[in-house]
């Protein structure tokens, strides 16, 4: 069953020619056309929910398929007692490294960002070896709060076996992605009919890890790029294979996955990393879901070398009751079937954590539209405005809100409420600073 | 404002361009006169200061503006980080130009690349070791939209500088104020390749980008070519694009088509971060 041989149709990819793209979608289109019924298949990446937006890629899926993010997100699903960490670490003076898109995640009482405004020291970084060359530039303590699955994982490993000063020490929330695909996989209730596996993951762990996991659940599995035709392409694959009952694991981006994956990546990711369960956000206690540093590497963990079970302890792990990030994650639900989306829980001051970083299917169906329907956008954009007192705003009379009070997708008026983006002042005449 | 001196500019020349360039997206492209409030913190290095000061007579001489009033004031270690420079000025149209006048069927013009002030301000501020050649385009743009106004007429229906929020905020509230949807192909937005690559590599998008250079203008249609060509003919404006046109669909929203597929473009909201992974 496992046909992993590297496809003749990936080989000739251009990446992001729209001719190409076109002929991938109506190959889709026939595909599904022969199943005859709707199918929902799931990616678990960010970044593949990001090339899936910025090209506008649902605009040209059968209205048929589905397709849908599981929980791909490293950040979203980030859990609050591990923000709260970070954030008691800078509060207590050590300078705390992060991605930028963790900045903004909640915690219980405030997010890295709050702690910062504070006077708490945060600092962005795009590497972990930036923050080891920092903590070589001073002094006092630098923790790098390391988050990311198995791919960024390898990164922090690699610095770790590189040697690190004595003021660096390690927070690990690094997470571990095959687990949770089995979990989704494994619902009752799950519609998921097929995944598509995520490239830069496979890289590492190469294609055969699938192979179980197709076999027990009975689902195609099907490893994808990240350009746009990358992932038209492995659609079209995966519906066939949907198609024909055929539940193997297919390698559509053999430019860079082999089938046993990059083992001196893997190697080092093990000899620093152990697996372990974990609480993830919004989903449920993940077995062998948390990439926590092994006893020998307790002289560069955070966890060990400072006290933070107490913090631990004081979160308050719930996101706000109406919330629906945890169904959205596990693929029962969009945004659009939360009440807060695009009213209550906006980028700027997000409820859940889907809508906190870049790379949530929240953020990023607010920002890209997610389901394109671009007459519903602007009905909705209209309502918003008649609901804020803008009525419909001729030229000859302009609106003054800034258009942040009209976003496209905000929510119908009736659960529409003040909120920190339509009470902002007109954007006329801001600079950059 | 930091850092306070990046590739292609500093605080002094954005000061000036700024102000400027607020008062050209209105037409009003012959500057009278910039006010000019200085804070120094105690401390601030006189070599600096100095070099603000000539960057800020350089951008006043490209501008045609000259500074008639201001003050300076320093204030204690710590009260301010480093320095605060505020301009204001008054200039002087025969033609108000707004960002409200888009009708359907006007086509959208950005005046050059987009995203160059952004990246190169994200890459010195996180320290990004991001090889080749990001600068920042800051530049006074009086002049080109002088230009285009002369080339136009009163077929320029509206202006606006994509500044903070890029070139997404900039169409939004055109949209929005004009009534009107904006429909923009992805392609024809001209981007530098080390912009779009270190974009990529951030994970950011080039339409959320901050600019200081560059002006969106929409125009009837029948006005486009001779602007275009006005553009091209001026320094600041030689990759000048046709990327869109206002539609009467979709009111106040703004559809990219990426070539392959389509979507809707939002405001970014915050500073733009770069992500992980």
């Amino acid at each position: 069953m496992a046909r992993a041989e590297p496809d003749a149709a990936a080989r000739q990819l251009k990446f992001r020619n729209p001719d190409r793209a076109a002929a991938l979608a109506r190959a889709l289109d026939a595909a599904m056309r022969e199943i005859g019924r709707p199918v929902t298949v799931m990616h678990v990446c960010g970044s593949h929910e990001q090339a899936i937006a910025k090209f506008g890629l649902r605009a040209v899926l059968p209205r048929s398929l589905d397709l849908i993010m599981g929980p791909g997100c490293p950040v979203c699903i980030t859990d609050m007692p591990e923000v709260d960490e970070a954030v008691a670490l800078a509060g207590r003076g050590a300078l705390v490294c992060t991605y930028g898109d963790m900045l903004r995640v909640p915690g219980t009482h405030r997010s890295l960002a709050g702690v910062q405004a504070e006077g708490g020291r945060v600092r962005v970084v795009y590497s972990v070896s930036q923050a080891v060359d920092l903590a070589r530039e001073t002094a006092g303590d630098v923790v790098f709060f390391a988050t990311g699955f198995e791919t960024t994982a390898v990164a922090t490993a690699a610095a770790v076996l590189g040697g690190t000063p004595p003021n660096f020490s390690i927070l690990s929330a690094h997470k571990y992605v095959p687990p949770a695909m089995e979990l989704v996989a494994a619902l009752p209730d799950t519609r998921i009919e097929g995944f598509l596996a995520a490239g830069h993951a496979a890289v590492i762990t190469g294609w055969k890890l699938f192979e179980p996991m197709a076999r027990r659940h009975a689902l195609p599995i099907v490893v994808a790029g990240f350009e746009p035709l990358d992932i038209l392409a492995a659609l079209v694959r995966l519906v066939e294979l949907i198609r024909d009952r055929a539940p193997a694991v297919v390698n559509m981006y053999p430019r860079c996955v082999t089938p046993d994956g990059n083992r001196n990546a893997r190697d080092q990711l093990w000899r620093v990393f152990a697996l372990t369960g974990g609480h993830w956000r919004g989903i449920a206690w993940v077995p062998d879901g948390n990439i926590e540093l092994r006893p020998e590497f307790a002289h560069v963990n955070a966890r060990a070398r400072f006290s933070l079970s107490g913090v631990r302890e004081a979160s308050h792990p719930a996101v706000a009751t109406e919330c629906i990030c945890g169904e959205i994650m596990i693929g029962r639900a969009t945004p659009l079937d939360c009440p807060l989306f695009g009213a209550a829980c906006v980028p700027d001051s997000p409820v859940g954590a889907c809508m906190v970083s870049s790379e949530g299917t929240c953020r990023i169906w607010h920002q890209y539209g997610g389901r394109p329907d671009f007459a519903e956008a602007a009905r909705r954009c209209r309502a918003s405005r008649i609901a804020s007192g803008c009525a419909t705003a001729p030229a000859a009379a302009p609106c003054a809100r800034s258009s942040r009070a009209c976003s496209p997708k905000g929510s119908p008026p009736r659960r529409r409420r003040p909120t920190p983006s339509a009470s902002r002042p007109t954007t006329t005449g801001r600079r950059s600073a | 404002m930091h850092p306070i001196e990046f590739p292609g500019g500093d605080i002094g020349r954005l000061s000036v361009c700024g102000t400027v360039n607020d008062l050209a997206m209105m037409g009003a492209t012959d500057v009278m006169g910039l006010t000019c409030a200085v804070i120094v913190e105690e401390g601030f290095a006189r070599a600096t200061l100095e070099r603000l000061h000539a960057s800020m007579r350089e951008a006043c001489a490209e501008a045609g503006a000259t500074i008639v009033t201001g003050d300076t004031k320093v204030m204690g270690r710590g009260e301010l980080d480093g320095i605060v420079l505020n301009t204001t000025g008054l200039g002087r149209t025969r033609h108000l130009v707004r960002d409200n006048g888009l009708r359907p069927g006007d086509l959208v013009i950005v005046t050059g690349t987009l995203g160059d002030h952004g990246l190169a301000i994200m890459a010195r501020r996180h320290d990004l070791a991001l090889e080749g050649d990001l600068c920042s385009d800051v530049a006074p743009l009086n002049g080109l939209v002088r230009a285009a106004m002369t080339a136009g007429g009163d077929d320029l229906s509206a202006m606006k500088d994509p500044t903070r929020g890029g070139l997404a905020s900039a169409l939004h509230e055109m949209a929005e104020k004009s009534g009107v949807g904006i429909a923009i192909d992805e392609r024809a937005v001209p981007v530098r390749d080390e912009v779009r690559a270190a974009a990529e590599l951030l994970g950011l998008d080039p339409l959320h980008i901050a600019n200081e250079g560059k002006a969106v203008i929409g125009v009837r249609p029948e006005a486009a070519p001779r602007v275009l060509a006005a553009l091209h003919a001026h320094p600041l404006g030689r990759a000048a694009a046709i990327i869109g046109r206002a539609v009467a669909d979709h009111v106040g929203v703004v559809v990219l088509d990426t070539g392959i597929g389509r979507r809707l473009v939002a405001e970014p909201e915050g500073e733009p971060l770069p992500r992980i992974c």
